[in-house]
């Protein structure tokens, strides 16, 4: 709990030796120690941010941890979530991060939450914590953990990162804006790549994770200047760092002064993600599976497009497939190319794992060409086809 | 004029596209800061100095110069776009007088829009 009676909270001799270090800082000392060791942190997500900040929170002796993730280990993973390694490749996250944990400090208490974060189950999970660290990777889920923090009246303690640029701050503390007086809505979906699109710089999220993990510390001690109501930017080319102003919106739906959004609701839908619509739409393209392509690959009259990135082509590539980023297909010098190489030919294009190549197909139908998706992209080409094309 | 003149210079000296709409009476020249996930509509600009005198006649100089930014900063209808915040120096024109906001000479302009890797 935040501000325990200190009294009834005893550090061991073990302790003493353990935090040493900060027992000697007056801003933290025995008392401080002592108020993290009573306080609990939910992390939601153990991916980029969530490894740094939960190695740090645990070795500051934070006494719960509640950990929250459905995801498995995979190995493109390990180039920026750190807590995890290589031998739980294909384990769960939490397992691993809550192993790695125990080894830096057997001495505190971890909750292990295998579960999706989801709009059913947030309340009982988040209630339970002191305040909540946002490490999620999507919209749905970091408009969902501020909506829960605010109706549990949770500081958020929020970081995110876009390939080489981060954002930090505290929502929802004290009388500070939230998440949605920032951003009132998300963008619509497809706009912004994510990482696993978009590439991130490895140790981005370990800069912003720090300082979300740094934001929660202070919190607890009652110590400094927090992130509320400051922006934090993060330039890692530059190495730059800007702040910027953030007020609370008194006509916020969730923690403005007359709030309308009272439960949580659902965020795949605020998102613009309805699922059957999304369905649809890739059902309306048809696929085929690499082994199929590989098949066709031999016949004469096909023609292979590859949506991806120059530097991603570089990578490894599909022998025969021509590269046309999908950022021409969508401003549309693509589609001419496109035309040309497919006229009177069997059109398939691909990607990485099969959703850019898809969104390249709904641009190139609204044109008038049609062709089929290949369905995983070239990482089940990789797999299925042909190992020597790299995984990544 | 003097501004025609100054845009045209500025653009054989740097060799950069610049806004070039002409505004009555004082206009300053600010420093744009485009944001990664909007630099490919750019060109992979990350900055540019642009003329106005308003938050507006920047941001409507900027997509003078750069035609795609326009339908991921602004609504069909013509509304700047809720996931996008505009910043004047540090501070979002929502609280300030949105895009009627004043410029003022040296200022920077940031365009903010919402990321969510993690």
């Amino acid at each position: 709990m935040l501000n325990p009676d200190l009294a009834t909270i005893n550090l061991t001799p073990d302790d003493y030796e353990r935090y040493s270090r900060h027992l000697i800082l007056p801003e933290v000392g025995v008392d401080g120690q002592k108020k993290l060791k009573a306080a609990s942190v939910l992390c939601v997500g153990t991916g980029g941010l969530g490894s740094p900040l939960a190695l740090y929170l645990a070795a500051a002796g934070i006494g719960r941890i509640g950990l929250v993730d459905f995801d498995v280990v995979d190995r493109s993973n390990l180039q920026r979530q750190i807590i995890h390694g290589e031998e739980w490749v294909g384990k769960p996250k939490v397992q691993s991060a809550a192993h790695r944990i125990k080894s830096i400090n057997p001495y505190i208490q971890v909750d292990i939450h295998e579960v999706p974060f989801t709009s059913e189950n947030a309340l009982e999970i988040g209630k339970d914590y002191d305040l909540i660290i946002d490490g999620t990777d999507n919209f749905p889920t970091r408009y969902l953990v501020n909506d829960a923090c605010v109706l549990l009246g949770k500081p958020n303690v929020y970081g995110s990162i876009f390939r080489f640029e981060g954002q930090a701050t505290v929502f929802h503390y004290e009388d500070g804006p939230c998440y949605r007086c920032l951003y009132p809505e998300p963008p619509p979906p497809g706009l912004v790549p994510s990482c696993a699109e978009g590439g991130v710089l490895g140790i981005l999220p370990g800069m912003i994770g720090v300082i979300q993990a740094t934001e929660a510390v202070k919190i607890i001690l009652g110590v400094g200047t927090t992130l509320k109501g400051r922006l934090m930017l993060y330039d890692s080319l530059k190495m730059q760092f800007r702040e910027l102003k953030l007020r609370r919106n008194p006509e916020c739906p969730v923690c403005g002064d007359h709030p309308t959004v009272t439960k949580l609701i659902d965020y795949q839908e605020f998102c613009g993600i309805p699922q059957a619509e999304a369905e649809e739409k890739a059902m309306a393209i048809p696929e085929i599976t690499v082994k199929e392509l590989a098949a066709k690959l031999d016949q004469p009259g096909v023609v292979l497009i590859d949506v991806r990135n120059p530097n991603e082509f570089e990578i490894g590539r599909i022998p025969g497939s021509v590269l046309i980023p999908l950022s021409e297909i969508e401003d549309g010098q693509g589609v001419a190319k496109v035309k040309e190489l497919a006229d009177g030919k069997e059109l398939y294009v691909h990607c990485k794992m099969g959703g850019r190549s898809a969104k390249a197909l709904q641009v190139l139908a609204e044109k008038g060409v049609h062709g089929t998706n290949v369905k995983g992209g070239i990482n089940a080409w990789s797999e299925e086809v042909d190992s020597s094309v790299p995984k990544y | 004029m003097k501004g025609i003149q100054s845009t045209i210079e500025k653009r054989l000296i740097t060799g950069k596209p610049v806004g070039i709409r002409v505004i009555e009476g004082t206009s300053f020249m600010v420093k744009v800061i485009i944001p990664a996930p909007l630099r490919r509509y750019a060109q992979e600009q990350e900055s540019l100095d642009l003329e106005g005198h308003t938050v507006q006649e920047v941001l409507a100089n900027l997509i003078g110069t750069y035609g795609d930014l326009k339908k991921h900063l602004y609504t069909e209808e013509g509304k700047l776009r809720n996931f996008v915040n505009v910043y004047v120096n540090d501070e979002d024109i929502r609280h300030l007088q949105q895009e009627k906001t004043p410029i003022t000479e040296g200022a920077t302009v940031s365009i903010v829009p919402s990321i969510a890797g993690g």
